[in-house]
């Protein structure tokens, strides 16, 4: 059935977070999480950056259907410090003809501010159909460390792929645009493009001087095939992985935090339970 | 142009004695043969029409034909800043800076239309870090030397693949006869790539080859720039 023939039902569904300093201690000030968005309590932990709040992300629907129109904006203040991760991953599920799930996040890092963005993988299911966007903006001295990654599941193991991904993530500074990376794929050429891989995704530091390099090989020693490219002009490293599957993607991403963590506080971090 | 004429001129800039430095670069090729991941010619042919081939179609091709349509220098320099900010893989990025320069070095030498106005330009603009890409550069020169935009892209992709052929055979891994069947082989995947719509956005998924540039052997004297 042709894809246009539907007519959508689904409204936008716009979430907020708004983070803010005071006195030290980085709490969350605003939120606005309607259906299927849905939040823990923040919580702090003694190993982490002095003030770090930690938020967990979640849905409360199990995943993005059909034509989900999906908008996160997180806010962190100018000197706030926060850890904003998922309970689990993010289920792409098969779009059944529609048009497919737009997926948009908006992150502003404050001056001086400190944000590790880093969501679970999205499960592209077979017959997917993902728009996913994920934009930065950085005050003067932010610091980010970023993820984004997505595995491909295919329940019925026939074979049949997920339908399409259209991924964009873009970073800019105080100065103006920093980095774009886009693409866009039809799940049936991603096997070929990963070289057989079934996950892949990439991890983003921006203004993390030095960390980069530990980052790469804490990722590499979990057995993922990385790359590491770093652009000091920008302040900028990009680390691409490939990892066999959704066990190693987890590792990748856990060790390469921990890696940013030790790099940048010397303490190893205390482990996100999920 | 006589259609004989811009042929002739399309083939010269296409022939590997061609100046442009290109023969420094493996695109990850390198890391691949030394991790064992290509052996031989049917690992190269699945290379190129997985990786190189969709990856030229999808992140540079867009950028050539921009700069092809291009009208003077600013807006030429305007598409090299957007493929600067979205040539995210650090060595490829690098490599094509080096040989987009050498075009633009060795066209403004033989005088070729517009060369030399770019390269002024982009003296002025004192970028080197950050502009003279390769497609930009190739969509320039295809309409200063009054190419058709197919000939120029046809030429472009050609350049690309021959390049990793090429580097193939130099280290060892395919014989001189191995890649002129490889390539014989290829070129219908070529041509199928160039017939499709271009994308209206340059971007592209080619995570093995992108990550194999970045990665060295410890160790290892490589024999490549990428």
């Amino acid at each position: 059935m042709n894809s246009s023939a539907f007519i959508s039902l689904t409204r936008p569904v716009r979430a907020r977070l708004s983070f803010r300093d005071v006195v030290g201690r980085t709490h969350l000030m605003e939120q606005l999480t309607p259906h299927p968005f849905h939040i823990t309590r923040p919580f702090r932990h003694p190993a982490d950056p002095e003030g770090m709040a930690t938020l967990y992300l979640q849905s409360s629907s199990g995943g993005l259907y059909g034509d989900d129109d999906l908008g996160l904006k997180v806010q962190v203040g100018a000197g706030a410090a926060v850890h904003l991760t998922t309970q689990a991953s993010s289920v792409v599920h098969d779009a059944r003809g529609r048009p497919g799930s737009v997926q948009e996040v908006t992150l502003d890092v404050g001056e001086g501010a400190l944000l590790e963005y880093l969501p679970d993988p999205a499960i592209l299911m077979s017959g997917a159909q993902l728009d996913n966007r994920v934009s930065a903006r950085l005050g003067q001295g932010a610091r980010l460390l970023m993820a984004d990654a997505q595995l491909i599941h295919d329940p019925d193991g026939d074979g049949r792929p997920f339908g399409h991904l259209a991924n964009s993530v873009a970073l800019a500074g105080p100065e103006g645009p920093l980095i774009l990376e886009r693409f866009e794929l039809q799940g049936g050429d991603w096997l070929a493009r990963t070289g057989g891989a079934r996950c892949a995704g990439m991890i983003i530091a921006a203004n993390l001087p030095g960390s980069a390099p530990a980052l790469a090989e804490a990722v590499e020693a979990t057995g993922a095939y990385a790359g590491l490219s770093e652009f000091g002009d920008r302040g900028v490293s990009v680390l691409r992985f490939l990892a066999e599957d959704g066990v190693q993607l987890s590792r990748a991403l856990s060790a390469a935090w921990r890696a940013h963590r030790i790099q940048t506080t010397g303490a190893e971090p205390h482990p996100r339970r999920k | 142009m006589s259609d004989a004429l811009s042929l002739l001129r399309l083939l010269q800039c296409s022939d590997s004695a061609f100046p442009s430095g290109a023969f420094a670069f493996s695109s990850g090729l390198e890391t691949l043969v030394n991790e064992g991941r290509v052996q031989g010619a049917d690992d190269m042919a699945r290379l190129l029409e997985a990786q190189v081939i969709p990856r030229w179609l999808e992140f540079d091709r867009p950028f050539l034909r921009r700069a092809f349509h291009a009208e003077g220098p600013e807006a030429l320099l305007d598409i090299d800043t957007t493929c600067h900010l979205q040539n995210t893989v650090e060595r490829l990025a690098t490599a094509s800076r080096r040989i987009g320069r050498s075009l633009l070095t060795v066209h403004a030498r033989v005088g070729t239309p517009g060369a030399e106005a770019y390269r002024n330009h982009l003296r002025a603009a004192a970028l080197p870090h950050a502009t003279g890409y390769e497609p930009v550069v190739q969509g320039m020169i295809g309409a200063g030397l009054r190419l058709s935009l197919a000939q120029a892209e046809a030429g472009a992709l050609n350049t690309v693949v021959t390049g990793m052929t090429s580097a193939a055979v130099r280290l060892g891994r395919l014989g001189a006869l191995d890649a002129q069947s490889v390539l014989a082989g290829i070129a219908a995947a070529m041509a199928e790539g160039l017939a499709g719509t271009a994308p209206a956005q340059p971007g592209a998924f080619a995570p093995l080859i992108e990550i194999a540039a970045q990665r060295r052997m410890a160790g290892q004297i490589s024999l490549f720039a990428t």
